[in-house]
């Protein structure tokens, strides 16, 4: 969708990588796939942090925001986190060459709404980009299959569950996932357009962040924190 | 009358009733473990069955059977003990014996000596079913004319010849009645007593505070009271005193109507109580108005004043078992323990009263002997003994029998002693010195290894202690350290029953006055409540708390430094994962993002590497069904790129479930599938790839086949890739079949496989 695109170019990008080489080719990547776009790049969490305070001061939001994980002083997922909390609007895509459960589902759960591989060809990247932009997250076998089994433990206490459960299709459509389908795959398998289960993707990775959040709060409720 | 009570509901309620009569009752006894409650029950039973043998045996003894001929109305000689005073007299069965006196030539002097005719109202069995009060009092003075005659030196007796009508005077001297001479109907008695009293008592040693436990032993005692004097009365040879007959029957009385409240009471209030536990008192009111009554004459007849009584006790029984069924009717497993003990009491009791209390109340003779008729009563107690096994009558199980066991060897031991001093006694004199020595070379250390092996309590030494513990905490599944854990609770203290605590337990306890144990929630498991410790036969002490104390915080250690353990190893394996994730990876892609198209396929496989290292440093197995969806996304998505159609149909879920790879056969495969799809897209040009997988029991088959242009025979392609796919797939047993032809190339990969849980 050209459209949103152009629409993205003219806002503001965060770029979080630590690796000058990495940095830069991710930064062509972001270019070719939103012309336009202007590009602000931190090479740490400290870095990263400062970025955010000045934008907040300025009141120039960032629209998208890509998030190595493993950073020389700490772990992009703080800025995932802050993100989710503060600029809900903003766009949080976690870089990594990992798309396994152990390192995502977090960065998921903590509010990211999609993820890149690292080690791809840059044309497949700007293509992912794109499909995230436009509300096409990816998913993982593993993840999927992480986030099954963290929606079916029964959670009693939750008040949010209702909000967080997940719906027949959308379970479907991560149990499917969790085979090694694409999601083209899995559209055609569920007789459904593959926008349509790329929303429910888009609403599966909204729900985990809900219910994490809810979470979180519960336990620091149980631990006298809150 | 409450409507939605369950049994579980009822017991919690009656704490809180106000009016907990067993309860209070128990306040004494609850200090003592059912065992020791068990032991004396069966001393009382001891006692009371000494008591009763001697009172029977007291009475003055003639030496003859007698039966009642209610045609002549008279007694006839039925038979004549051998040995007895009576033997070697000319009294032929049948003979009738027309009256007794006291001996002529005995008489003092001026006295006309007392001479009794006899009827045959005077063998009456029970005079409860006289026709009037009337009759009653006569049959009592008659009695007490009689048994002044028997204890006598001296009797005469008066027989008539059945055949020859002649008449002729016996003398004999009576002398006491032995043990022998007893008939059956008074030991059927006895023991019926004796065995529901005991049974009544079992069952409340386990459920003490427990109504309905109390109501049915409160029945046993009942029984207990009726039975034992009437085996008394009704095997009198001929006559007792009037009193002592008086005396018996009233106490006969009083415990038949004390079974007849019990058993009302308890089906009031069991499974679910119907009315609140204060109206059960109305019971005990009634029955002692209507006993009065019976006892002061002042109802029509004796009939009316005994079996009227106890048919009423018995339809109000059967009218409340009905009641109680019917409203159990959508509790499956109330409504089977209801028939069951509800057919128990109803066969039991409803043969007795319908074998002797309705032929009285008919007017006819009774078909079988009312002593006999008491046996009826052990099927209600025998049936209800069952009832605990198979249905868990008052929430008791098969461990309540072991409590049975061990008191039972503690009457054995007893019993043992008891012969000893008798045998002892008889072979006084020059016997003396050998008895001796068999008494203490023989019998007291076989009686010392019975009571030990019975009763002691043996603690396991301090270092079994600790590897119990360690077994426990050191367990590898969290069922297993629950099971390990149970076990060496059970082992230690061998409660009758262990179950989950019902409330938050914070650190151990002993509750219950000694009966209980509370175990926080360690080793995975969580609280436990230990109940009737050793068996039933003791308490827990505060040794036994202090033992429970140590090794809880040993395991809860134990449990720590594991736990640290793993975290330890968890967390440096996610550490050398994250370094390589940081370092060689990073390294890596700045390689990859600077460097030429030739190099970079060489980086790529050097990441993937690490990617299936990182998660091969986790340690687990991998299920099959998760290599396999990880190796198909990948695949799904490679080929995408180069608009290279994919065919990866779905296969039989539950075996890929099953079979689990460890990390050396998850990289083979992955590597191995990876290998060939990259051979596909650099040389095939081909445009569909299908992979087919077959799964045996043992192998696994992955076929990919595309539709390019086959392999040179022995080109590049061959040469570049296949050698690495081969190997691989070798290492780990399998092996690789390549066909090509200028239509496509098909690549098989057999894997031996292994199944999870069976390495």
């Amino acid at each position: 969708m050209p459209a949103l695109a152009t629409n993205l170019s003219a806002h503001k990008c965060l770029l979080v990588e630590d690796q000058p080489r990495t940095r830069d080719w991710l930064h062509g990547a972001l270019t070719s796939a939103f012309p336009g776009i202007s590009i602000v790049t931190a090479s740490s969490l400290h870095e990263a942090q400062a970025c955010l305070d000045a934008a907040s001061g300025l009141g120039g939001d960032f629209t998208l925001a890509v998030i190595d994980l493993g950073l020389p002083d700490g772990s992009g997922i703080d800025i995932v986190r802050r993100l989710a909390a503060e600029r809900p609007d903003t766009l949080s895509i976690v870089a990594t060459i990992y798309d396994d459960d152990a390192h995502l589902f977090e960065a998921i759960a903590a509010g990211a709404r999609g993820y890149l591989l690292k080690d791809e060809d840059v044309d497949l990247l700007i293509g992912y980009l794109r499909r995230i932009e436009q509300g096409e997250p990816p998913l993982s076998p593993s993840i999927a299959h992480r986030m099954l089994a963290h929606f079916r433990t029964p959670r009693p206490m939750s008040p949010v569950r209702d909000n967080a459960g997940l719906t027949n299709r959308e379970i479907e459509t991560l149990s499917l996932l969790s085979k090694g389908l694409t999601v083209a795959e899995t559209a055609t398998r569920l007789g459904l357009k593959p926008q349509t289960v790329a929303s429910y993707v888009k609403a599966i990775y909204q729900k985990l962040n809900i219910t994490s959040r809810a979470e979180a709060a519960r336990e620091a409720i149980r631990r006298g924190l809150a | 009358m409450s409507s939605t009570g369950t049994i579980s509901e009822a017991e919690q309620r009656l704490p809180t009733g106000g009016c907990d009569v067993a309860g209070q009752a128990a306040g004494e006894a609850r200090r003592l473990s059912p065992g020791n409650i068990l032991l004396r029950v069966m001393l009382i039973c001891i006692a009371a069955a000494v008591v009763t043998v001697a009172i029977a045996i007291s009475r003055p003894y003639l030496g003859l059977e007698l039966a009642a001929d209610p045609v002549r109305n008279a007694i006839t000689v039925k038979s004549v003990a051998l040995g007895g005073p009576a033997d070697g007299l000319r009294a032929s069965p049948g003979t009738k014996l027309a009256a007794i006196g006291s001996a002529r030539d005995s008489a003092s002097a001026g006295q006309v000596p007392a001479v009794v005719q006899l009827t045959a109202g005077d063998l009456v069995e029970d005079p409860d079913g006289l026709e009037s009060y009337a009759a009653l009092a006569d049959f009592m003075k008659r009695q007490t004319e009689l048994a002044g005659i028997i204890s006598g030196q001296t009797v005469a007796l008066d027989f008539t010849d059945n055949a020859t009508r002649t008449t002729y005077v016996a003398t004999i001297q009576p002398r006491a009645r032995s043990i022998a001479d007893l008939p059956v109907v008074f030991w059927v008695q006895l023991l019926s007593g004796l065995a529901g009293f005991a049974i009544g008592a079992w069952v409340w040693s386990m459920r003490r505070g427990d109504l309905a436990a109390g109501m049915f032993a409160l029945s046993g005692v009942g029984l207990l009271l009726s039975a034992l004097p009437a085996a008394i009365y009704s095997t009198r040879e001929l006559a007792i005193d009037g009193g002592s007959f008086f005396g018996l029957s009233v106490l006969n009385h009083f415990g038949t109507h004390m079974f007849g409240g019990a058993m009302i009471a308890l089906f009031l209030s069991y499974p679910r109580p119907l009315v609140r536990p204060v109206w059960l008192l109305a019971i005990p009111v009634i029955l002692a108005a209507t006993l009065t009554a019976d006892v002061t004459r002042l109802l029509p007849d004796p009939v009316t004043g005994m079996y009227v009584p106890m048919l009423l006790e018995m339809l109000a029984i059967i009218a409340l078992i009905l009641l109680q069924r019917w409203l159990a009717r959508d509790m499956p497993v109330t409504r089977a323990a209801m028939r069951w003990l509800g057919l128990s009491v109803v066969i039991g009791a409803g043969a007795f009263v319908a074998a002797i209390a309705i032929p009285l109340l008919l007017e006819i003779e009774p078909a079988i002997s009312q002593g006999f008729a008491f046996a009826f009563f052990l099927l209600i107690y025998s049936g209800i003994a069952l009832g605990i096994r198979r249905y868990r009558l008052f929430e008791l199980g098969d461990w309540s029998f072991r409590i049975l066991f061990y008191t039972s060897g503690a009457v054995v031991l007893l019993v043992l002693d008891a012969a000893l001093i008798w045998f002892l006694h008889l072979e006084r004199g020059p016997a003396l010195g050998i008895s001796l020595l068999i008494t203490s070379f023989g019998y007291l250390p076989l009686r010392d290894a019975l009571w030990r092996g019975i009763y002691s309590k043996r603690l396991p030494p301090v270092h079994e202690l600790f590897a119990g513990a360690m077994e426990v905490a050191f367990s590898l599944t969290r069922a297993e350290r629950t099971e390990r854990w149970r076990a060496l609770l059970a082992r230690l203290y061998d409660p009758l029953k262990i179950v989950p605590a019902k409330t938050p337990v914070g650190d151990v306890a002993v509750v219950d006055d000694g009966l209980d144990m509370l175990i926080p929630p360690v080793a995975d498991s969580p609280a436990l409540r230990l109940s009737y410790p050793f068996a039933g036969k003791g308490m827990f002490g505060p040794h036994d708390l202090q033992l429970a104390k140590q090794l809880v915080a040993l395991v809860m250690q134990a449990d720590t430094n594991r736990d640290a353990y793993d975290r330890g190893v968890l967390e440096e394996r996610q550490r050398i994962a994250r370094d390589l994730h940081d370092d060689v990876g990073a390294r890596l892609l700045t390689g990859l993002h600077s460097v030429d198209d030739r190099t970079r396929p060489v980086l790529h496989a050097a990441l993937s590497d690490i990617r299936s290292i990182v998660s091969g440093l986790n340690g687990e197995e991998a299920a099959l069904d998760r290599v396999l969806a990880e190796a198909r996304h990948e695949t799904a998505r490679r080929l995408e790129t180069v608009g290279i159609a994919l065919e990866w149909p779905a296969m039989e879920e539950e075996l890929a479930q099953n079979a689990v790879l460890d990390y050396r056969q998850t990289k083979a495969l992955v590597s191995s599938v990876r290998e060939i799809v990259s051979n596909v897209m650099r040389h095939a040009h081909a445009t569909r790839v299908r992979a087919d997988i077959a799964l045996t029991g043992t192998d696994l088959t992955l076929r990919i086949s595309d539709d390019g242009w086959g392999m040179p025979a022995d080109g590049p392609g061959r040469g570049f890739g296949l050698g690495n796919v081969q190997r691989r797939v070798e290492e780990i047993g399998g092996s690789l079949t390549a066909t090509s032809t200028p239509g496509g190339t098909s690549m098989a990969i057999a894997v031996p496989l292994k199944t999870a849980g069976h390495p």
